[in-house]
């Protein structure tokens, strides 16, 4: 067999293009994929000398990556490179979009006895929103504070630390393991960078490709990270619940499709690179229940087909059943039959040849249970961040 | 020199064209370790001064359980090979020698900034002909370190060190060609051509040539069609009249690793302006062969078309307006209209479609990449949607079975000219279970369990119109393999100017793009130029490095397409492939 080499595609920051820029071997890859959202994180460290480490360091963060292995027309896993961290002796230099925010937005409280956030502060940083896109960052100033002063002079100072990627540095003992590692996150991070401001448009849409529809046509990213026109979805049966409630635009979709339809789990994310449009699309349908994966406690980390024929394991994707075929042979226990899960959640590790597998044994409501943080913080560092599993 | 080596250096830089005056190379650094002279470097011992190594496989990948025995590989490689070559130092004078250890230094310090500086780009290498051997070989070196004696004074004066070299190089030796030069003095060395008398460097060795082929001299060259075409559609294996791969026999790839390759690629016909080529190029190592459809599995791309001789007749047309059969998203877009076509196995319109015109699990083991070249004529793009379907039988068993919008809104055609979008569906496996596979042709014999021409994997082509009018026209299915080795070019944007397109493309491994690095690279390339020069554009490629196993038939399939448009049946490419075959040991041809 020819050894599968794991090279990774670098092109533009997506606000600025698609072109291809370089591609590397990617050295320790692993990857996470979730059946809610698609292409979760990645990570992978890169053979390079350390010329090559600071023109990556200077100027890939945010940049478009692929993962190609044997098969050129898919690949394995995509995202945004959004963690780079350099390492020369004695000293560790990271940029990482986490943190990053270029427009900051500020609620509060006009007056005590307002249950709601009366005054709203936004700030834009638009040389970086040129570069990397829009990505919001709210924060709920304290209630009964005089609004226009303390909003605007805390916008500022958080736009002027936040717009551009965060660095920090750190010392280290002089050993260099590895020149260059990134750290990547799928596409569907992108949807936590905005709140939904919840248009009037978008409150009254019901029922068929109701709320997803409305939402892409008027992101404030428009198609810079998701074809907006090219919705992969099939019937929307849920109504939006039409409350405004600070939450960001991906916690809505994880309410939407966590609800299902009274009798089957659906899914929500945003898909992989399609090549024959060179665009990827938001996905919102009923979760997968065929069978698509056989797995054997004798080969661990190996999964097979449904016909018996040994999976490559950078190919696995969840969404779908898997069936343990060794163990517990005469099952006849009560409930759910523990031999066939749903795959949520999978991890590929391309040092070890192996992916591992997670089911979910509760139905994961975990959008709808953040709705109820009436315009909470949507980042750690201006407080406790609504408690979304994927980040 | 006489004895083990007949050559050995320790080479620095790219190769220069005899006669090329105008070459911004700076030429070879030479420190020739048999030169015999009374002074500088000297092999210290011809029997055990340097005895290369044979490279070890690395640790590799297992899968290894303590339910069950033993333990499975799952991937592996080479690791690099380390020698230690012993030389001795003369000099007349301690200053000479001062001189000539610099250079040893100088050399050792270029081999480190070869692959920790990112600009710096004039490969170190091993220089070796074994005596007895056919001829010359070389390796890359990765790393060089030196241990350098305390000098001592000959009766004569002459200042003598020992000098023990630590040398990390690359697991396999290239034939002929030095890292960075030019692929096709391994073809000229094949073939027995001389320079001067046979070509000429300047004039013949270039990288586009302006006849039929794109090179003039090539190991391997051919008319390649963008297409697979029958005489009839009963027999696949034996009846093609076009054939969209070039061939490269064992024999023209000697050694015992894989051989690096340089392929050039030329749009040839039909005459269109401003379009930009790029290609899909596929490996196989076993070839079709009409006489040996079952001795051994072979495996080949397919186009399927869907009547014999279809290229010349109109694309199939699928008019979504027949009740369809089974799922197909019938139960979960009830609310929609939905209309359906299955056609029978092998996607034919003629009911006489029968099994052989199927894929066989023998003939093409592997993996593909499934594309079908089709459009949608009128309505609405999303209106139309298609899958194909991989089935055990005629009806059942089916697998793989991803759909893909038609995304594409074109006007329809006639025939098969004009580009067609390519729409890529999905991955297949054949077979698709394991690889116990019994033939009527194996070991089992007549009655074997498993009967290839009874019971192959059939194709099915299904189309559904969820609204509108939109008429599928279909040319066919591209099946690419991909589990050996599969590559995607990609213009690079911005391309040029329209009166600067693209039609031609270099991909290598070899290290010619690369100055000696095994890194792959492509470039595409605009010919036909009066000047005789090239205009050029940057290129992805993604997939794996192509490389030729050697000693075994391979087969290079290439699909044509317009990164945009898609792909036209009616192509005709020039391919040639050149390549530097490669060995563990000592070279034998």
């Amino acid at each position: 067999m020819t050894n599968p080499v794991h090279m990774l595609h670098v092109y533009n920051k997506p606000k600025l293009g698609a072109e291809f820029m370089r591609s590397y071997p990617a050295l320790h890859w692993k990857h996470r994929i979730l059946a809610m959202g698609g292409y979760d994180t990645a990570s992978c460290s890169m053979p390079v000398n350390r010329q090559e480490g600071e023109t990556i360091f200077e100027s890939f963060i945010g940049n478009r990556a692929a993962l190609f292995v044997n098969n050129p027309v898919e690949p394995a896993w995509e995202g945004l490179i959004s963690r780079i961290t350099l390492t020369l002796p004695g000293v560790v230099m990271t940029r990482s979009l986490d943190e990053m925010g270029n427009r900051i937005v500020i609620n509060q409280t006009a007056s005590a006895t307002d249950a709601a956030p009366s005054v709203t502060t936004t700030v834009n940083n638009t040389a970086s929103q040129a570069i990397y896109g829009i990505k919001s960052k709210t924060e709920r100033a304290a209630r009964s504070i005089a609004a226009a002063t303390y909003a605007s002079s805390m916008s500022a100072r958080a736009l002027n630390d936040l717009a551009y990627p965060i660095t920090s540095v750190a010392s280290n003992d002089g050993s260099v393991n590895a020149v260059i590692e990134l750290e990547l996150k799928g596409f569907y991070h992108t949807l936590d960078w905005e709140n939904d401001t919840l248009t009037a448009t978008r409150q009254n849409r019901n029922g068929v490709n109701g709320w997803f529809d409305v939402y892409l046509s008027g992101h404030p990213n428009g198609t810079t990270f998701i074809s907006a026109s090219t919705l992969d979805l099939v019937n929307n049966l849920q109504t939006y619940p039409g409350v405004q409630d600070g939450s960001v635009i991906w916690q809505k979709m994880q309410m939407l499709a966590e609800c299902g339809d009274s009798a089957q789990r659906w899914i929500c994310g945003v898909g992989g690179y399609d090549w024959n449009t060179g665009t990827r699309r938001l996905y919102y349908r009923p979760a997968d229940t065929t069978v698509k994966y056989l797995a054997k406690i004798a080969v661990p980390g190996r999964l097979f087909s449904v016909q018996g024929a040994m999976v490559e394991p950078w190919t696995v994707r969840p969404d779908g059943f898997i069936r343990l075929i060794d163990a517990l042979v005469g099952w006849d226990g009560d409930g759910l039959d523990p031999r066939t899960s749903y795959i949520s959640a999978l991890e590929y590790d391309a040092d070890s040849g192996k992916v591992t597998w997670q089911s979910d044994d509760n139905i994961a409501i975990q959008g709808a249970l953040q709705i109820d943080k009436w315009h909470t913080s949507s980042d750690m560092r201006y407080g406790q961040r609504a408690s979304n599993p994927m980040m | 020199m006489t004895g083990i080596h007949q050559e050995l250096k320790l080479v620095r830089g790219i190769q220069v064209a005899p006669g090329d005056t105008d070459s911004a190379e700076p030429g070879y650094f030479i420190i020739d370790l048999l030169a015999g002279a009374a002074e500088g470097f000297a092999l210290k011992s011809d029997v055990d001064g340097w005895n290369p190594a044979i490279p070890a496989p690395k640790a590799g990948l297992w899968s290894e359980v303590p339910f069950t025995d033993g333990r499975t590989p799952i991937a592996s490689a080479e690791a690099n090979a380390s020698e230690t070559m012993r030389i001795t130092v003369s000099a007349p004078t301690h200053l000479r020698m001062s001189q000539l250890l610099r250079d040893l230094y100088r050399l050792i310090e270029d081999c480190d900034r070869y692959w920790n500086d990112e600009f710096y780009n004039q490969p170190v290498f091993l220089h070796w002909w074994a005596t007895g051997a056919p001829g010359r070989q070389y390796a890359l070196i990765m790393s060089m370190d030196a241990d350098v004696s305390i000098p001592t004074v000959e009766d004569d004066g002459t200042v003598i060190r020992d000098v023990v070299l630590t040398i990390e190089r690359e697991p396999f030796w290239r034939w002929e060609v030095p890292p960075g030069s030019n692929p096709i003095y391994w073809t000229l060395y094949a073939q027995g051509k001389l320079p001067g008398l046979n070509y000429d460097y300047l004039a013949d060795l270039r990288l586009i040539g302006d006849s039929t082929y794109p090179l003039l001299y090539a190991l391997a060259q051919d008319t390649v069609e963008n297409k697979v075409d029958y005489t009839t559609l009963t027999n696949l294996i034996n009846t093609i009249n076009s054939q969209n791969l070039l061939a490269v026999p064992a024999a023209s790839i000697p050694g015992d690793a894989p051989a690096l390759v340089q392929i050039t690629l030329r749009h040839t016909s039909p005459s269109i302006a401003s379009t930009n080529y790029s290609f899909m190029v596929s490996r196989m190592s076993k070839q079709r062969t009409a006489t040996q459809r079952n001795s051994e599995p072979v495996r080949f791309v397919t186009m399927i078309p869907f009547t014999a001789g279809f290229y010349s007749a109109p694309p199939l047309v699928l008019t979504a307006d027949a009740g369809g059969v089974g799922g197909y998203n019938v139960t979960t877009n009830t609310t929609i209209a939905i209309s359906r076509l299955e056609f029978t196995p092998g996607i034919s319109m003629s009911p006489a479609f029968t099994a052989q015109y199927a894929l066989n699990k023998n003939t093409q083991r592997g993996r593909f990449a499934v594309f079908v070249r089709c459009r949608q004529h009128n309505g609405a793009t999303g209106d139309i949607t298609l899958r194909v379907r991989f089935l055990y039988n005629a009806t059942t068993g089916s697998f793989n079975v991803v759909t893909r919008t038609v995304s594409a809104v074109v006007s329809s055609g006639t025939g098969q000219t004009g580009f067609w979008p390519l729409v890529y569906v999905d991955t297949i496996r054949l077979p698709a279970d394991r690889d116990a596979t019994l033939s009527t042709y194996g070991t089992i014999g007549g009655s074997g369990l498993y009967n290839e021409l009874t019971d192959p994997v059939n194709v099915s082509l299904e189309a559904a119109r969820s609204t509108g009018v939109g008429v599928l026209y279909i040319a066919d299915i591209v099946l690419m393999p991909y589990d050996e080795t599969m590559l995607d070019t990609v213009l690079v944007s911005p391309v040029p100017a329209s009166s600067d397109f693209m039609d031609a493309m270099l991909i290598d491994s070899t290290g010619y793009l690369t100055r000696g690095k095994p890194t792959q690279a492509a470039i595409a390339l605009k010919t036909g130029l009066s000047s005789g020069d090239f205009y050029q554009a940057a290129v992805e490629c993604r997939g794996m490095p192509l490389t030729l196993q050697p000693n075994v038939d391979n087969s290079i399939y290439v699909l044509e397409k317009n990164d945009t448009n898609g792909s036209r049946a009616d192509s005709v490419m020039a391919v040639s492939v050149n390549i530097v075959p490669r060995s563990r040991g000592i070279r034998d041809v």
